[in-house]
């Protein structure tokens, strides 16, 4: 089996992967951290989104040897400490989640929306998560989350 | 896409992923104002009226049938699909 070496929540990390293992497996699996989700396993949902070198992608339709040498932040690297993301607290302020199945990957893409447009509009919040699936329909408060998390990443 | 869950003449769930199965997505409704419209339920001690979160696909089923009611629409079944409705009226 190859072996895969990547840096993962600033942590050099490596394991042994079949070919065929996807990137979400790897990490909730070989590294245990089981934050990222598997919602659908076709890409459809995005609760699998993950960012690597910066961007955000859906981890259930990558392999995990694509990413030698890349750098990925997961749900679980993104609070400093006990000090929440501004995303992840506008989420839990707004209460933009109900079951939260869905959350790490809308939390995960929101970043990335905002890393690429500062203060998005609603119509540019709902157009960037078409590929994020709530299966509670909870997009009401997903959206105000995203709003006020993109406020709170600005100061 | 599809509502609700499908299956062929042979058994084959035809609505087996999000692909087919017509989920809600977040394009699927606008926006809106929240309010809460608080009147306590008469008929037991708590005052509650319903609990978990079936409630909102009835309420709106409702609305729908009181809309329907000049036409003499009394009862619906769900979901509110366009043949659904059709056939109410």
């Amino acid at each position: 089996m190859p072996s895969v070496s990547m840096t993962v929540n600033g942590n050099s990390v490596s394991g042994q992967v079949e070919n065929r293992t996807l990137l979400v497996h790897f990490l909730r699996e070989t590294l245990g951290l089981t934050g990222t989700h598997v919602g659908c396993d076709t890409s459809q949902c995005g609760a699998c989104c993950v960012h690597v070198d910066g961007e955000s992608i859906k981890s259930c339709t990558a392999l995990a040897v694509q990413f030698e040498g890349a750098d990925v932040t997961t749900i679980e690297g993104l609070a400093d400490g006990d000090t929440l993301h501004p995303m992840q607290n506008a989420f839990r302020e707004n209460h933009g989640l109900q079951c939260g199945f869905c959350t790490p990957g809308m939390v995960m893409s929101a970043i990335d929306l905002v890393k690429n447009n500062a203060d998005p509009s609603e119509d540019e919040i709902r157009d960037w998560l078409e590929g994020n699936i709530c299966r509670c329909t909870g997009y009401h408060n997903i959206v105000k989350s995203i709003k006020a998390g993109a406020a709170a990443m600005k100061s | 896409m599809d509502i609700g869950v499908s299956y062929d003449t042979d058994g084959q769930l035809l609505s087996g992923s999000y692909i087919d199965y017509c989920i809600s997505l977040i394009d699927s409704l606008t926006s809106f104002e929240e309010g809460n419209a608080v009147k306590r339920c008469a008929h037991n001690s708590f005052g509650s009226k319903s609990c978990g979160e079936v409630g909102a696909p009835l309420v709106v089923t409702n609305i729908i049938v009181d809309g329907l009611s000049p036409l003499g629409v009394s009862g619906m079944l769900m979901p509110a699909i366009s043949s659904i409705v059709l056939e109410a009226i």
